[in-house]
């Protein structure tokens, strides 16, 4: 059945161009809508989107401004979310974090995915020593769990911004490196490269122009699936005291602040911690979805 | 056709729904198979043979779903068995071997235990007593030193060899109706002749019908007493072998059987223009009739033709042969 | 003897990595900031003294020596010591590593009883309400931070239902750890039929294992749903059906040949819920090798930091190298060699 399956598709015509973006956008609209869930998580990245896009009109208070007067007050029409504990606004605050932790996550991982892609692809077309040495160096990269790798490097650099930048680049690099690798492998083997090249294509034709297009894809089902865990990982590390210092608006460190006044109730670790699960489950959920898309 | 049938499957249709429609794989398809007779049915890839065959062990997994027709065995439909009632048939009265028989074999088991288990579900026999009979099992169908293989797992054999384990499974308990889906298909001639005896030898000895899917005519030709072709999920014509090989009616049965090289006569081999219509949006007369020459505008587009029998036993789906 | 092959390969392929892990540690121990010999002396030392104890306790020497100095005591089992207790950090981790184990250990009996059946029905029962409802309960697991779920749990659980213990750690204040036998609460009480401590024990653990089973249970579902699923779609799965096996059989079939699988993800499980235990240890107050390695991180005491990430690196290295041996036993097409 599977190989009756794969033969009986469409016949192939030539399509126009336009027609054809349109046929894949309706297409991936159509995997959205087929599954609830991916369409659910696909939302929630749209609303993060929107809230940072508005940041600058609902951002109404100063998000580091602190007022004595008016601490860890519930919510209210004045203070959407309350104040914390210096009696900022955290309503404020958590836009002004979901704009960072989102900036962090997309950037670091994309960076991580874009160098490892390329350093994974070149390894493994050339193969020889460098690539010998490119897996050693990932297997030991590798052999520490993500989070232990970050808080060892966070520990050495010092809590900062771009500290964390770097860490959380170090810490996917190899993931990535690993996959475009063994992408890379198995297209080499491939009849149509052998073609080009007995056509008299230039080796860096043939990677730019035939193999990497190819190996795009599992690279691209693993970035989905990172920004989720790069999120986790800022607000881990800024909760233990090891990403970004106070009086930083991240979502880790407010949720920080807020367990010190647990007792006195959950408003101030609740809303930023609703944001983290939105983000990331919104991640996760899209991933799985352009997962299967790929897959 | 009140003669003494073994299998009658009547309008049998089966789809597969996908995203871009419905793929309409098997439409209305009617065949008949007769005791120890080797049937077999031929077409390009992609005309539904083998979902035909999985249809009639009702192993067809969504997104397909068979939506009409009847598969008469030894009188009862086998549509309209209960789940539990139809398992008693599958291997032990109707069974198939596959393709790929490496992977049709689970790899993580020996395979005297594999063939062993046939004989406990359906003949109730106990541990020792059916890996006796699974020695004897592989011993009939010719595997060397078949006491110590029974130990061996499906990735020792070579391809025929795990070929002839499947058939030695399949053909345990003596099913009434062997379906083979390109029994030979990736394997040298030498050891195809071997499959292809052993499965004689098999309708001979204990009397099995067969029916036998492949896109070889070759093969078709030595092995089958009548064939079925199938176009784009179509029956087109079904005749005895000598008389599909000598006169054959349908623009694509002559086509298919054109296209093999032949030895006695001299003809030049051509190809079929075209390929296989898609199946989502089938042509609503003759699936042919993008590649057919011998068009009869204003007829074949119109409407789908009907099954007429030319000759006792000779049957063409094709509006050339109307009215004749 | 194609097993013993296979098995010594994977143990010689192992030995870069245990080298490229103490490399790591050392590089990060070597970065870290703040002036051992200052921690070492404490208070306000004069220069003199700080002086005559950087050399004392090598800081002077190059790098490479160093390194040298760190793996040869290394190899002779020295972690050092810390620099805040003067004991060696092999005690102190000692004294610790049982607590981060018992959590871990109960954890993992939560998600293997609840987590692999869950995935088993989902797979058998693809696209039902079941699977529809673990598949989100598993993407859900893995997109809460463990620390905010913890948190949460204590405020509902404890400050407002009072159904659950503080987060006090593994026992009550003022009651006394059961006598050491093994060094696990649980069985050491169970031990000396101390039942009153088994119950505190047991009440204590709960809610940090419920968290840490919580935040683990997605991999392992999924990872079951999806190994015994790519199982069912094999052929010889359709075979089986084609020879009228009982659907019982068959079921018992895919979730044999998923095993491996599964296995697999119970041994990154472990990795995971070791390394993350490092939050849950902290927002419990739980006595464990992650919640020392926290404090050490803040008092800038290098020796139990570096033994902390070694000795975390190396678990996971050593379970991924067992899972590679399992795979050796149970699967017969594993070329050795």
């Amino acid at each position: 059945m599977d190989r009756e399956n794969k033969t009986l598709t469409v016949p192939k015509t030539k399509e126009h161009p336009l027609r054809k973006t349109w046929r894949s956008i309706d297409y991936s609209w159509y995997v959205l809508r087929k599954n609830n869930l991916t369409l659910a998580g696909f939302f929630m990245i749209v609303f993060l989107l929107f809230l940072v896009i508005l940041s600058p009109v609902i951002v109404i208070y100063d998000p580091y401004e602190t007022d004595s007067d008016n601490v860890l007050s519930p919510p209210s029409w004045r203070h959407l979310f309350g104040t914390d504990q210096w009696g900022r606004d955290i309503f404020s605050r958590t836009i002004v974090a979901t704009q960072l932790d989102l900036f962090i996550a997309l950037t670091t991982v994309l960076a991580s995915a874009s160098v490892g892609a390329i350093i994974g692809a070149v390894s493994g077309y050339f193969g020889g020593k460098v690539d010998l040495l490119m897996q050693r160096v990932t297997d030991i990269l590798l052999a520490f769990p993500s989070l232990i790798l970050a808080m060892g490097i966070m520990a050495a650099l010092g809590a900062s911004f771009w500290n964390l930048m770097l860490t959380q680049f170090v810490i996917r690099i190899a993931i990535f490196i690993r996959v475009a690798r063994g992408e890379m492998i198995s297209q080499k083997e491939n009849e149509y490269v052998e073609a080009a090249v007995c056509s008299g294509n230039s080796t860096s034709r043939i990677i730019i122009r035939h193999l990497l297009p190819n190996c795009i894809t599992p690279v691209a089902v693993m970035t989905t699936l990172n920004f989720g865990y790069a999120i986790l990982v800022t607000a881990t590390l800024s909760f233990i005291g090891l990403g970004l210092n106070p009086p930083t608006a991240e979502w880790g460190l407010m949720i920080s602040d807020g367990a010190s006044y647990l007792v006195l109730g959950a408003w101030w670790l609740s809303i930023p911690g609703a944001f983290i699960v939105l983000a990331v489950l919104g991640f996760n959920l899209l991933g799985d979805g352009i997962r299967d898309l790929a897959g | 056709m009140s003669e003494n049938l073994l299998l009658n499957v009547t309008k049998l249709s089966t789809n597969f729904y996908l995203y871009e429609g419905v793929m309409r794989v098997l439409d209305e398809i009617s065949f008949q198979i007769r005791p120890r007779e080797v049937f077999g049915l031929v077409g390009e890839s992609g005309s539904g043979k083998t979902v035909a065959s999985l249809s009639i062990l009702r192993l067809i997994l969504p997104p397909g779903r068979i939506i009409s027709g009847e598969i008469f065995f030894e009188g009862t439909d086998l549509l309209k068995l209960p789940q539990k009632e139809f398992s008693k048939i599958r291997g032990k009265k109707i069974s198939m071997i596959f393709q790929q028989s490496r992977t049709a074999l689970n790899p993580f088991m020996k395979i005297g235990e594999q063939i062993a288990r046939i004989y406990r579900t359906h003949e109730g026999l106990s541990k020792s007593e059916a890996m006796e009979k699974a020695i004897e099992s592989l011993k009939r169908f010719r595997i060397p030193e078949a006491e110590k293989r029974v130990e061996s797992y499906p990735h020792e054999f070579s391809l025929g060899m795990a070929q002839r384990v499947m058939i030695a499974m399949m053909m345990a308990c003596n099913p009434k109706l062997l379906i083979a889906d390109e029994p030979t298909t990736g394997l040298d001639v030498t050891t195809q002749a071997q499959i292809l005896d052993l499965m004689k030898e098999a309708r001979d000895k204990i009397g099995t019908s067969i029916l036998l899917i492949t896109h070889d005519l070759g093969v078709a030709a030595q092995t089958c007493d009548r064939l079925a072709v199938m176009h784009a999920g179509h029956i087109v014509e079904i005749a005895d072998v000598e008389v599909l090989y000598g006169r054959p009616l349908h623009p694509y049965a002559k086509a298919l059987l054109n296209s093999i090289p032949r030895v006695d006569k001299k003809v030049r081999i051509s190809d079929i223009p075209g390929f296989v219509p898609s199946l989502l949006n089938p042509p609503k007369g003759c699936r042919f009739i993008n590649r057919c020459p011998k068009v009869i505008l204003g007829v074949c587009e119109k409407a789908k033709p009907e099954m007429i029998e030319i000759d006792r036993g000779h049957f063409v789906m094709c509006h050339l042969y109307e009215g004749k | 003897m194609g097993l013993f092959r296979y098995i010594v390969k994977r143990f010689l392929l192992f030995i870069p990595i245990l080298f490229g892990i103490t490399l790591v540690t050392f590089t990060i121990t070597y970065f870290l900031p703040g002036d051992p010999a200052a921690v070492r002396l404490g208070g306000s030392p004069s220069v003199e003294a700080l002086e005559e104890m950087r050399i004392k306790m090598g800081l002077y020497k190059p790098v490479w020596e160093r390194y040298f100095i760190y793996m040869s005591d290394l190899l002779s089992g020295d972690l050092g010591k810390s620099y805040l207790t003067d004991r060696p950090v092999l005690y102190e981790i000692g004294d610790r590593v049982l607590a981060t184990l018992e959590l871990s250990f109960v954890s993992l009996f939560i998600i293997v009883v609840i987590g692999i059946p869950l995935g088993v029905i989902s797979a058998f029962k693809k696209n039902s309400i079941i699977d529809h409802v673990a598949r989100f309960v598993g993407v859900s697991g893995i997109s809460i931070p463990s620390f905010w779920l913890g948190l949460v749990l204590i405020f509902l659980l404890f400050y407002v239902a009072r159904i659950f213990p503080p987060p006090l750690g593994r026992l009550p204040p003022g009651i006394d750890e059961p006598a050491r036998i093994t060094g696990f609460y649980i069985v050491d009480s169970l031990l000396s039929g101390d039942l009153e401590t088994l119950k505190l024990s047991l009440y204590y653990i709960s809610l940090p294992a419920i968290t840490t089973a919580l935040v683990n249970l997605a991999p392992i579902t999924r990872m079951t749903r999806s190994a015994v699923l790519d199982v069912l779609e094999k052929d010889y799965i359709k075979a089986a059906r084609a020879a009228g096996l009982p659907e019982r059989q068959i079921y018992k079939d895919a979730l044999k040949n998923a095993l491996i699988p599964i296995l697999t993800t119970i041994g990154l499980s472990i990795g995971f819920m070791i390394s993350g235990s490092i939050v849950i240890e902290k927002v419990f107050s739980w006595p464990g090798i992650g919640l020392f390695a926290l404090q050490s991180i803040a008092s800038n005491d290098h020796n139990p930091i570096q033994a902390y990430i070694l000795i975390v690196g190396l678990t996971f290295a050593l379970i991924n190298l067992l899972t590679d041996i399992a795979y050796g036993f149970v699967d017969p097409r594993i070329k050795y060699g």
